[in-house]
């Protein structure tokens, strides 16, 4: 299954031999993935990459232009066009080292102009394969794969192949899912999605998706619902703060002394008319971010894996497999709640949270229909939608309800007594202005009574541990019973006072949301849980195993 | 902790003369930057004399006690048991923790030996799942091999994440 590649020449290629002898060795074996000869990126790589190194450059560049006349607007357009042609030669002559392959097994990587380096990544340790298009990799008909590995969560551990060919992703896909999925490549070569991909130059993204069976959409109801009541606030209010440093870079110093002078003469309706505009400026960025990264969801179950495809101007598509998903958590935020909406993630060995979207099966979906979603998802995940509203869990005793409201408000009063020691170190300022965060207290008080209230938990007739929590968003956690990779009960000498203990579980991941925990719960039912959730037996952890389990969670 | 019995197996009793004795290590640093600190700050008459004598006994005192105690509590609380499906594993003088870890989910085991432990032929067992590693600290040389190996030899090598 020879593939020509449009822009490298193999015979120039001296590893090509190597290809030929990988080949053979794979030949033998039954069932091989077939061998991808080692390729270079698109040349667009060479662009895309120097305009992302460059970038940093750009902003102060232009400015330099503004400010600058004459003599000097030459002498930095020059050293900007010099800075420009040194990264573009250097790009080039990285992107000429650059290859990657399939071979024995292995996708590997080599890459390095002064040091070399070589990766291989086993395809059956491959978690997950991640393709997007940004705006610039569109515009060149490229597209970024991301391999993600279950090695830690540092961002090292991925593979990231930054520009491909349609034709190349689609081949290289191919090979990675072949292989991941133990795909017989040999007894079907004619019907691969990716076979008739790599037949016909035509979009990968189109052609991943165009089987397999729709499991949701998003409709444009519950987009603009999405947006409006998206937790992403504060990655706006960080968006404004840059776009103020900027504005500051440029408009120099001057501007805060006419604010200054203008904020002398304001009155309170001035402050709280500018503190609105901010707010209502922050909540629409948040919303279209919202929107263009969730616009068009899709998720789609294909074969054993679940592809989830988002994104209005940058694309994305995440490829996963069902086998490897680990946990499952629903979310309510504040605003969502009383809707009864919530978002749901998936945690799996080889995500990390590098982005906020990364590991997101939903991004907004009535509570209701959860139940339903999750089990088409996922049968070893059905679990009854009674559950998911919170029906049927186990709560804490009355005694911790005082932990979780004393625990709160304690940070209050710490807070209180450092801005008591400011106000009074502060010359203008009565001391006892320093109180005024002690109107925080009531409010720390009902937070710590609602994270006693939401807290809960259940082992389901399916064998799930089912866990609810609440940060300010409350999550609902459901892992199977086998995902699970240690438990703990912790007792401070406090909670050993009123028979309290902690517990906590940890799955796979490549973040931290891989561990869950119950704060202050009885002492010997934390015990007990610990016990309960004992992996029964060993024979049914093995992966043989998983269809008679999925069949027992059917029955549910 | 409550209702089920301990872990039964006790690390090995010289743990304890190891921990006082990098206990004394740690002390023995910070006594060099706290003398190096004073002296300079009595030099510059900052302080008097006597203030940094004052603050030595405060600081010393509890430390010496504590580098000298607090081994023997630790060493009394940590337990371990490596059962058939589970390792079971309790610590922790304050806050006292019991952690469960499937044999099934053990993905490798390592033996290590510092410089130190090896003068006191003691060795740390150290076991990685896919969610973090766990250890088993300063046990007897071959108690720690036996360890290990009945570890990998009860963990399912099989990788399934």
């Amino acid at each position: 299954m020879e593939l020509e590649s449009p822009t490298v020449d193999l015979a120039t290629i001296p590893d090509a031999t190597d290809y030929h002898l990988d080949q053979v060795s794979e030949g033998a074996s039954e069932g091989a993935i077939p061998p991808l000869p080692p390729r270079r990126l698109h040349p667009a790589w060479i662009i895309i990459s120097a305009v992302r190194q460059l970038r940093a450059f750009i902003v102060p560049l232009i400015i330099a232009l503004f400010v600058q006349s004459g003599n000097g607007q030459i002498f930095f357009l020059g050293g900007g066009s010099a800075i420009a042609v040194l990264g573009l030669i250097g790009q080039a002559l990285t992107w000429m080292v650059f290859r990657y392959e399939v071979a024995g097994g292995e996708l590997r990587v080599r890459s390095g102009l002064v040091s070399r380096r070589e990766r291989s990544v086993p395809l059956e340790r491959i978690q997950a394969l991640d393709t997007s298009e940004n705006l610039m990799q569109r515009l060149f008909r490229v597209q970024q794969i991301k391999v993600e590995t279950a090695a830690g969560g540092g961002s090292g551990s991925d593979v990231v192949l930054e520009a491909l060919s349609r034709r190349d992703a689609a081949a290289l896909l191919d090979r990675l899912n072949a292989a991941r999925f133990r795909r017989d490549a040999v007894t079907a070569p004619e019907s691969g999605p990716g076979q008739s991909a790599a037949a016909q130059p035509v979009d990968v993204m189109s052609a991943a998706t165009s089987d397999g069976e729709v499991l949701r959409r998003i409709t444009t109801r519950d987009l603009v619902l999405a947006g409006a009541t998206s937790g992403r606030i504060g990655s706006a209010l960080a968006i404004l703060a840059a776009a103020w440093q900027f504005a500051d870079d440029i408009l120099g110093d001057d501007i805060w002394e006419r604010l200054a002078l203008q904020a002398a003469h304001s009155t309170v309706q001035g402050v709280i008319l500018i503190v609105g505009a901010i707010a209502l400026f922050s909540w629409g960025l948040a919303f279209v971010s919202t929107v263009l990264t969730f616009g068009g969801f899709e998720l789609r179950l294909q074969d054993d894996r679940l592809i989830v495809r988002h994104g209005l101007l940058d694309r994305r598509q995440a490829t996963v497999p069902i086998a490897r998903i680990q946990a499952i958590t629903v979310s309510e935020t504040l605003l969502r709640q009383p809707l009864r909406m919530a978002s749901l993630r998936f945690e799996s060995a080889g995500y990390g949270k590098d982005t906020p979207e990364s590991g997101v099966l939903f991004p907004i979906i009535p509570l209701a229909e959860v139940s339903d979603l999750i089990t088409r998802c996922n049968s070893a995940f059905a679990v009854d939608p009674g559950v998911i509203a919170g029906r049927g869990l186990e709560r804490l005793p009355e005694r911790s309800r005082n932990r979780y409201v004393v625990a709160e408000v304690r940070g209050v009063l710490v807070l209180t007594a450092i801005t008591l020691a400011v106000a009074r170190a502060l010359p203008d300022v009565p001391w006892w202005w320093g109180f005024g965060t002690l109107a925080l207290a009531p409010i720390a008080a009902l937070y710590g009574w609602l994270q006693f209230r939401d807290t809960g938990w259940t082992i389901d007739a399916g064998d799930h541990f089912v866990v609810r929590g609440r940060t300010v968003v409350r999550h609902l956690t459901i892992i199977p019973r086998r995902r699970l990779q240690r438990r703990a009960v912790t007792q401070n000498p406090f909670q050993r006072r009123v028979d309290l203990a902690s517990f906590s579980a940890a799955v796979a991941s490549g973040g931290s949301g891989g561990t869950v925990g119950i704060r202050h719960l009885d002492a010997v039912e934390a015990e007990e849980l610990a016990w309960r959730l004992n992996p029964r037996r060993r024979g049914q952890d093995s992966p043989d195993a998983r269809p008679s389990e999925t069949s027992t969670s059917r029955a549910v | 902790m409550a209702n089920r019995p301990p872990p039964s197996d006790q690390l090995d009793p010289n743990a304890r003369t190891l921990w006082r004795l990098g206990g004394l290590m740690t002390f023995a640093v910070c006594g060099v930057i706290f003398i190096a600190g004073a002296a300079a700050l009595i030099w510059f008459d900052v302080i008097a004399w006597w203030w940094a004598v004052l603050a030595a006994l405060v600081l010393a005192t509890p430390s010496l006690l504590g580098i000298y105690y607090v081994p023997d509590l630790t060493w009394r609380r940590w337990r371990y048991e490596v059962g058939s499906d589970e390792v079971d594993l309790q610590y922790g003088v304050f806050t006292v923790t019991r952690t469960l870890i499937p044999m099934a989910r053990i993905q490798h085991v390592d033996t290590r030996r510092g410089v130190l432990q090896r003068r006191f032929g003691l060795a740390t067992v150290v076991f990685y799942t896919a969610a973090g590693s766990n250890e088993i600290p300063s046990l007897a040389d071959a108690i720690a091999g036996d360890v290990r190996d009945r570890i990998a030899a009860l963990a399912n090598t099989r990788d399934d994440l």
